[in-house]
């Protein structure tokens, strides 16, 4: 990554998130005890478990690192399935323009208009409930801002000397997209891709939260939901639903500080810098 | 006439503005001219009056309206792959501003590379010489370099493709004066040295009767 | 009649591979209604000295030596003064045009802002006058030009505007950066007549930075040429013209179209890096031990300035 980019970087955003990240893939080795081993259910915060137990004695703290890789994984795989359909799309889009392009556009347009969370929870409805469907439903409904964006940056490449020179030169479209396009484009979909891993994540939370999600895997969105059903409301056992919610906003916030702190992080050039007189 | 390398025939380009396209403005119409082997043709008249458009037609940038543009007697427009890639390799177009011309992102080095491989040739930077650049600017990015040496190293790039027209869209314009007069020298040597066609746009009249064996000129 | 005297200014700026001498040790004075055509290349500094005389050097610039202004030294005043004195008393136009107008707002309220922030004129007011001048200049549909925005006006046009804007205030100084650069010849004339009519109706004095030998020759009573950050040579327009003493300024005429654009041979020099002794000694025809060592002073030879040792 460019150096300006890694100097710009939001710390506090990369510290956290680099944590949850760790923490999803040493959840086995950080966790106290199994996820799935149960002792007394419906206990306070204790020294023997920090977080207390869940209705069936499983120690919420230890749930809640593990749910750690569900959520991650659900949020990382949405994004990178909806940014990979975008920008593929706005590339073809910008590049090429005309009929491919209004075409594009107005399949994006379509897309656009349709009603994600409703769309999921008729799918689940009929199909046995699993991340599968909020990952694949999300990311083919989400891939339109990426487009969007990929395009406008495309088609302003796209203007400047240097392609029409590669196009008289005889450079493959191929190649003037992955060498020339290409690395300038990706400054603009590295921030996009953050926040929409952060968007995924949220998403995930609530329609887990409404029981769409695997009840075998939890995320911590079924955590919370578990949390409600089972009676952690009503009894006013906030550190079962606080836990993962913090968890969740947290790890959010993070991510959503990476992706504002890259996205103006394209390389100025300025002659003042560059050893001329000017 | 096989002597023409490129020839214009009868060509129009027009531009349509407005909503639903309405206004139509014809910047040319009829334009017909050729070049020979060796021989420069210069393209002048005022800012706006479609020279960069109809330099363009020419390089296959853009198509025209009516007319052809005729590569060894075919029209690019319609010829088969093979003639297709012939004329995209032995008709170049050089732009006004060269920082523009050259990928920001890229050093000199690998824009070079990538022209080597395109060419399908060894990289020995002896075309380097031939443009009057040492190889100390081979590690340089484009805005590191002067308005002249990055003009030379996009006719470098050119020139390992081994043309036979270029077509120059106002190559001096943005150019210091003692840059320009250097870079028209260079032009007139290369141009005896491998017998180049030359299209030379310019709204700078000195410019045009110091390189043009003629001129035609747009309204 | 208020003169502008530049003394040993440097201007110096930090880059990656080290400090670049952008102005080094220039000066010269600039007479009260006089025109002066500061010539040279792309590089050469020019316009960083109009920047520095009206204090927009970037915040990482080094800079020595006096500006001095009304008696008033230009470095070293407050932001209030300078608030003064730019705009009022001394103005500039600079290279494009479409930089430097806001897009946004419409035409006419840019060319009345002066008048309305330093002399506190009420809006109509200060729009009458801008009329006026605008009349004066040549301008046709005017109110239709006022209530219009910078982007329905090619750059020709939107420089002519800036002209206007900045004569608006009657400033005893203008500063044109490359006033006609981009345009094509006919804009190019028009737009010199008009700083030039102005001038005169303002008694101004007028400080023409340039690389048109021509536009210098056509305009200016006295000629400075830069090269390499560094002033070679200052004289009067006549005389500079009819034979021009610096090598470079020889050279510089030689490449002109009218002389058969003869090249200089070379490259202008690298400003982290520059030549020893006289910058432009590895171009020169001229060139002796002598200036392979040390960097000449300005000579005064009959009653004209040359930074050179040919005529020591």
């Amino acid at each position: 990554m460019r150096p300006i980019a890694l100097k710009r970087i939001s710390k506090p955003g990369l510290i956290i998130f680099t944590g949850f990240i760790l923490v999803a893939v040493f959840s086995g080795l950080l966790s106290p005890y199994d996820p799935d081993a149960r002792y007394e259910p419906y206990e306070s915060p204790s020294e023997k478990h920090f977080l207390g137990t869940n209705d069936i004695g499983n120690d919420i703290f230890s749930e809640l690192l593990h749910s750690s890789r569900v959520s991650l994984t659900v949020g990382l795989l949405t994004a990178l399935i909806a940014s990979g359909i975008g920008l593929f799309i706005g590339l073809v889009s910008g590049y090429f323009r005309g009929a491919i392009d209004e075409i594009l556009m107005t399949v994006t347009d379509v897309v656009l208009m349709i009603p994600r969370i409703p769309l999921v929870i008729i799918l689940a409805v009929f199909l046995r409930p699993s991340y599968w469907i909020i990952i694949i439903v999300l990311s083919l409904v989400w891939w339109t801002t990426t487009a969007r964006v990929v395009r406008a940056k495309t088609l302003q490449i796209r203007e400047m000397g240097f392609i029409d020179s590669a196009v008289t030169m005889g450079f493959s479209h191929r190649h003037i997209i992955f060498t020339d396009i290409l690395p300038n484009v990706i400054f603009v979909l590295i921030p996009k891709f953050m926040l929409t891993v952060a968007s995924a994540m949220i998403s995930e939370a609530s329609l887990s939260f409404l029981g769409l999600g695997d009840p075998t895997k939890k995320s911590w969105g079924m955590m919370i939901r578990y949390a409600f059903e089972r009676g952690g409301f009503i009894q006013d056992m906030w550190w079962w639903y606080m836990a993962p919610g913090a968890a969740i906003t947290l790890c959010v916030v993070s991510i959503v500080l990476i992706g504002f702190s890259l996205e103006n992080t394209e390389p100025r050039i300025s002659a003042f810098s560059a050893g001329r007189y000017e | 006439m096989l002597s023409l390398c490129l020839e214009i025939k009868n060509v129009e380009k027009s531009f349509f503005s407005g909503s639903f396209r309405k206004k139509k403005r014809t910047v040319f119409s009829d334009i017909s001219f050729g070049v020979k082997k060796g021989e420069t043709v210069g393209i002048t008249g005022k800012s706006g009056s479609g020279k960069t458009t109809l330099g363009k037609i020419a390089a296959g940038l853009i198509s025209p309206d009516t007319g052809m543009v005729l590569y060894k007697g075919a029209d690019i427009h319609i010829m088969k792959k093979e003639i297709r890639r012939q004329y995209r390799t032995r008709v170049q177009m050089l732009f006004q501003d060269p920082e523009g011309a050259l990928n920001p992102m890229k050093t000199i080095r690998r824009q070079f590379e990538e022209v080597y491989k395109l060419a399908g040739i060894e990289g020995n930077q002896s075309v380097l010489k031939s443009v009057g650049l040492s190889e100390e600017i081979l590690s340089r990015y484009p805005h590191e370099l002067s308005g002249g040496q990055n003009q030379r190293i996009a006719l470098a790039k050119i020139l390992l493709l081994e043309p036979e027209v270029i077509i120059l869209d106002e190559p001096t314009s943005a150019l210091d004066i003692s840059v320009q007069a250097q870079i028209l020298h260079l032009l007139r040597k290369l141009q005896e040295e491998r017998t180049l066609c030359y299209i030379f746009i310019s709204h700078d009249p000195a410019t045009i009767q110091f390189m043009c064996d003629y001129e035609i000129r747009l309204e | 009649m208020s003169c502008l005297h530049i003394r040993d200014l440097s201007v110096r700026f930090p880059t990656a591979e080290g400090f670049v001498a952008a102005v080094n040790n220039v000066s010269f004075d600039h007479i009260g209604g006089e025109t002066l055509a500061l010539i040279g290349e792309t590089g050469c500094g020019k316009s960083v000295i109009a920047s520095a005389i009206m204090g927009l050097l970037p915040m990482n610039a080094r800079i020595s030596g006096e500006i001095l202004f009304g008696g008033r030294n230009l470095l070293e005043a407050d932001r209030e003064l300078l608030d003064e004195i730019r705009g009022r008393d001394i103005a500039a136009v600079f290279q494009n045009p479409s930089l430097a107008l806001n897009p946004i707002q419409r035409i006419g309220k840019q060319i009345a802002e002066p008048l309305i922030v330093h002399s506190g004129m009420p809006k109509k007011e200060a729009l009458f006058a801008v009329r006026k001048v605008l009349l004066k200049l040549g301008f046709s549909d005017i109110n239709e030009h006022l209530r219009a925005y910078p982007f329905q006006f090619s750059g020709g046009m939107n420089q002519r505007v800036l002209i206007a804007a900045a004569m608006v205030m009657n400033p005893k100084v203008l500063i044109a950066d490359e006033p006609t650069k981009g345009l094509d010849m006919e804009l190019r004339d028009e737009v010199m007549k008009e700083i030039l009519f102005i001038k005169q109706q303002n008694h101004s004095s007028l400080f023409l930075i340039t690389h048109d030998f021509e536009m210098a020759r056509m305009t200016a009573d006295r000629i400075a040429v830069m090269y390499a950050g560094e002033i070679v040579e200052i004289a009067r327009s006549g005389d500079f013209f009819q034979h021009p003493l610096h090598p470079y300024a020889q050279a510089l005429e030689k490449s002109l179209p009218s002389n058969g654009f003869q090249p200089i041979p070379g490259n202008p020099p690298s400003g982290t890096e520059p030549p020893p002794g006289c910058k432009f000694h590895p171009r020169c025809p001229y060139a002796e031990e002598q200036c392979r060592r040390e960097n000449p002073p300005i000579l005064e030879y009959n009653s004209r300035k040359v930074k050179c040792f040919l005529y020591a």
